[in-house]
Formats: C-alpha cells, sequence, structure tokens
C-alpha cells in the first residue's frame, strides 16, 4: 500500500511541481515584460498541457490495459465454466450465481473499453480547447460526457445490484447500523463520484459476503485488493490535480487552474469507470473459485 | 468521431497561433470567421453520420 502511494506521488507530484514553479516563472516574466502578455500564456498553457495530460493519459492506458486483459481472461475460461456449470448439475441452484451475469458483466467491460474511455478522452479534449480559446467553448459538451457516462456507469452498477440480490440469498455483512455513517462519510467529502462509490462497494460488498461462506475471507479480501488497487490510484491521482488547482489558484491564470481542476474531475470519472471493471473482475474471479470448489468437493 | 475531435483541435491551436501573430485590432473580426469555420465543421461531422455531406 505504502509503495504504492510512494509511485502515485513520485510520478505526479514531480509534473505537478513543475507546474506550479512555470505559472509562478510567469508572474515575473508579466511584470518584467508586460507586452509579451499573450505570449506568455500561451507559452505556459502548452508546457502545462505537456507536463499534466501525461498522467491523466497515463491513468486512461492503464484502466483500458486492465479491461483488456479482463476480458481476455473472460473469453478464455467462459466455455470451461459454462461446460462445468452443465457438468456439476443440482449443485448450483442453491447458489445465486446466474451465468447471465457473468456475460453481462464482461459485457459492460468491453463497453468500458469501447466507449466509456474514449468518451473520456474526448471529455479532456474539450476542455482543453475550452481553455485555450475560451471564445468557442465547449465546456456544456464536456460536461454533458462526463454526466452521461456516469449515468451510464452507475446504471450498470445498480444493475448488478438487482441482479445480486434477486436470488435472495445474499445479504450484506456490514450491517446497516455500522456501516450508515462510514457511507456518509464517502459520499459527502469524495466530489461528484462519492455516493456512486458507496453504492457499489454496497453491491461488490453484498455480492462478496455472499461468496465468502464457500471461499474464505482471505481469498475475497485478496481478490478486492488486487481489483481496487488501479481504481484508488486513479481516485489519488485526480485528488492530486485539484489538490494542485487549488493551491495555484491565487496566483495562477484562471484558465491553468481550470483544466487541472477538470482533469481532476475527469479522472474521478474514471474511477467510476474502472470500479464497473473492477467489479466484473471480482466476479469473474469468485465465480471460477467457487466453481471449483464446488467440483472438487462433489469428487 | 475521432475525425470530427481531430478536425475541432486543429481549427482551435490554428487559430491560437493566428490570433498570436495577428495584431489585437484585427482579433475582433477573426473570432467570428471562427466561429463560422467551426459551425461548418460541426454541422458537417453532424450530416457525415446520417450518410449526407456538406461538401
Amino acid at each position: 500500500m505504502i509503495s504504492m502511494l510512494e509511485s502515485v506521488l513520485g510520478t505526479v507530484l514531480s509534473s505537478f511541481i513543475v507546474v506550479i514553479i512555470s505559472s509562478f516563472m510567469v508572474l515575473v516574466v508579466d511584470f518584467l515584460f508586460p507586452a509579451f502578455k499573450k505570449w506568455t500564456r500561451i507559452f505556459l498553457f502548452f508546457i502545462v498541457l505537456t507536463v499534466v495530460l501525461q498522467p491523466a493519459f497515463e491513468h486512461l492506458e492503464m484502466i483500458r490495459s486492465i479491461t483488456q486483459t479482463i476480458s481476455t481472461i473472460f473469453i478464455s475460461i467462459y466455455p470451461l465454466l459454462t461446460a462445468s456449470i452443465i457438468a456439476s448439475g443440482g449443485s448450483f441452484t442453491m447458489l445465486n450465481f446466474q451465468p447471465a451475469m457473468l456475460l453481462f458483466a464482461n459485457g459492460a467491460v468491453l463497453l468500458a473499453d469501447k466507449v466509456l474511455i474514449p468518451m473520456l478522452a474526448a471529455a479532456i479534449l474539450f476542455d482543453i480547447i475550452s481553455r485555450l480559446f475560451p471564445s468557442v467553448s465547449f465546456s456544456k459538451m464536456a460536461d454533458l460526457l462526463r454526466t452521461t457516462l456516469l449515468g451510464i456507469v452507475s446504471a450498470l452498477v445498480a444493475a448488478y445490484s438487482i441482479f445480486i440480490t434477486a436470488g435472495g440469498t445474499i445479504s450484506w455483512a456490514l450491517s446497516g447500523v455500522t456501516s450508515e455513517p462510514i457511507k456518509e462519510l464517502i459520499s459527502q467529502n469524495i466530489p461528484i463520484i462519492g455516493s456512486f462509490i458507496t453504492d457499489s462497494m454496497g453491491a461488490i460488498g453484498r455480492y462478496s459476503s455472499g461468496a465468502s461462506v464457500f471461499v474464505g475471507a482471505w481469498l475475497i479480501m485478496t481478490i478486492w485488493t488486487v481489483a481496487l488497487l488501479p481504481t484508488i490510484k486513479t481516485l489519488l491521482t485526480g485528488f492530486l490535480y485539484r489538490w494542485t488547482a487549488a493551491l495555484i489558484e491565487p496566483f495562477a491564470n484562471e484558465e491553468i487552474t481550470g483544466v487541472l481542476d477538470d482533469i481532476g474531475k475527469t479522472l474521478f470519472v474514471l474511477c467510476a469507470v474502472s470500479f464497473l471493471v473492477a467489479f466484473a473482475f471480482i466476479y469473474t474471479a469468485l465465480f471460477t473459485v467457487i466453481l471449483i470448489k464446488l467440483i472438487t468437493a462433489v469428487k | 468521431m475521432l475525425e470530427f475531435l481531430t478536425g475541432v483541435l486543429l481549427l482551435t491551436v490554428m487559430s491560437t497561433i493566428l490570433t498570436l501573430l495577428l495584431p489585437d485590432e484585427l482579433e475582433g473580426e477573426f473570432i467570428p470567421l471562427l466561429k463560422i469555420a467551426m459551425g461548418i465543421w460541426i454541422i458537417h461531422s453532424i450530416t457525415r453520420i446520417f450518410g449526407h455531406s456538406l461538401f
């Protein structure tokens, strides 16, 4: 965990320090050569873009490669899984696992790869364009893209939780009394996607607590950690963007802070998308493990 | 989609460079031109989605 934090800070913090220093230098240059104000503004903008876009697109790439890996895993094990379900016969009726759900989860992964992540990249591009040339603004379009994405993703997660609770065999282990304040805290303090995070955590939690009877808590914890690590990384980076924006707001251009803020927002939405992917991963992994357990128990 | 985005990006970057080079008094006349260009590009892209073409 600590090493992950260090790696996030190491890659992102250096570029943000460049942003802070260069926006301060621009202040000095503006004071010394007021006639070149327009030029310094554009130069600052390009410096900030070259420095700041790289970590954001690295995260987009990372989530994308993860989705591709997961869909490959799924395609390779799905025939095996269906065959084993047929072979194991009645033992599956007592569980709340629908093979259709597996297909659904991985359909969501494909959706994330082909639609959601390109849309996010487009949102970043629109933000940059509307800041670079404010008279031709695309800010409404970028906002709309983000909210649409968030809508799609939360609808999918809601569908997951309906699927999972439909059978009625599974209940969330953390009872409402203990978890409600924590959920409230998260949903109010993480901007934009806070309530979404608590909801999807609830959905995942409901699922895995039902599965823990068969699998064992430590394995579930491992799968959770592996699946949620990219999400946490993205969330941290998004927060760092907004922190930098807040830090340089008193002395930097409004455009620079705006761009940083917008990229931070986009990364939050990316974090929501990666939740979807993580959920698909958790479902597939647990499904496989439970199946193997059941088959070995029957034999 | 990619083509549309590339067009928008190119228009913006080129007009930014042009506004840097142009004197200040010409800028007011240049921005409406840019808006017309952007409008044509957007309408063209929309019509192409439906299988038609502006030009």
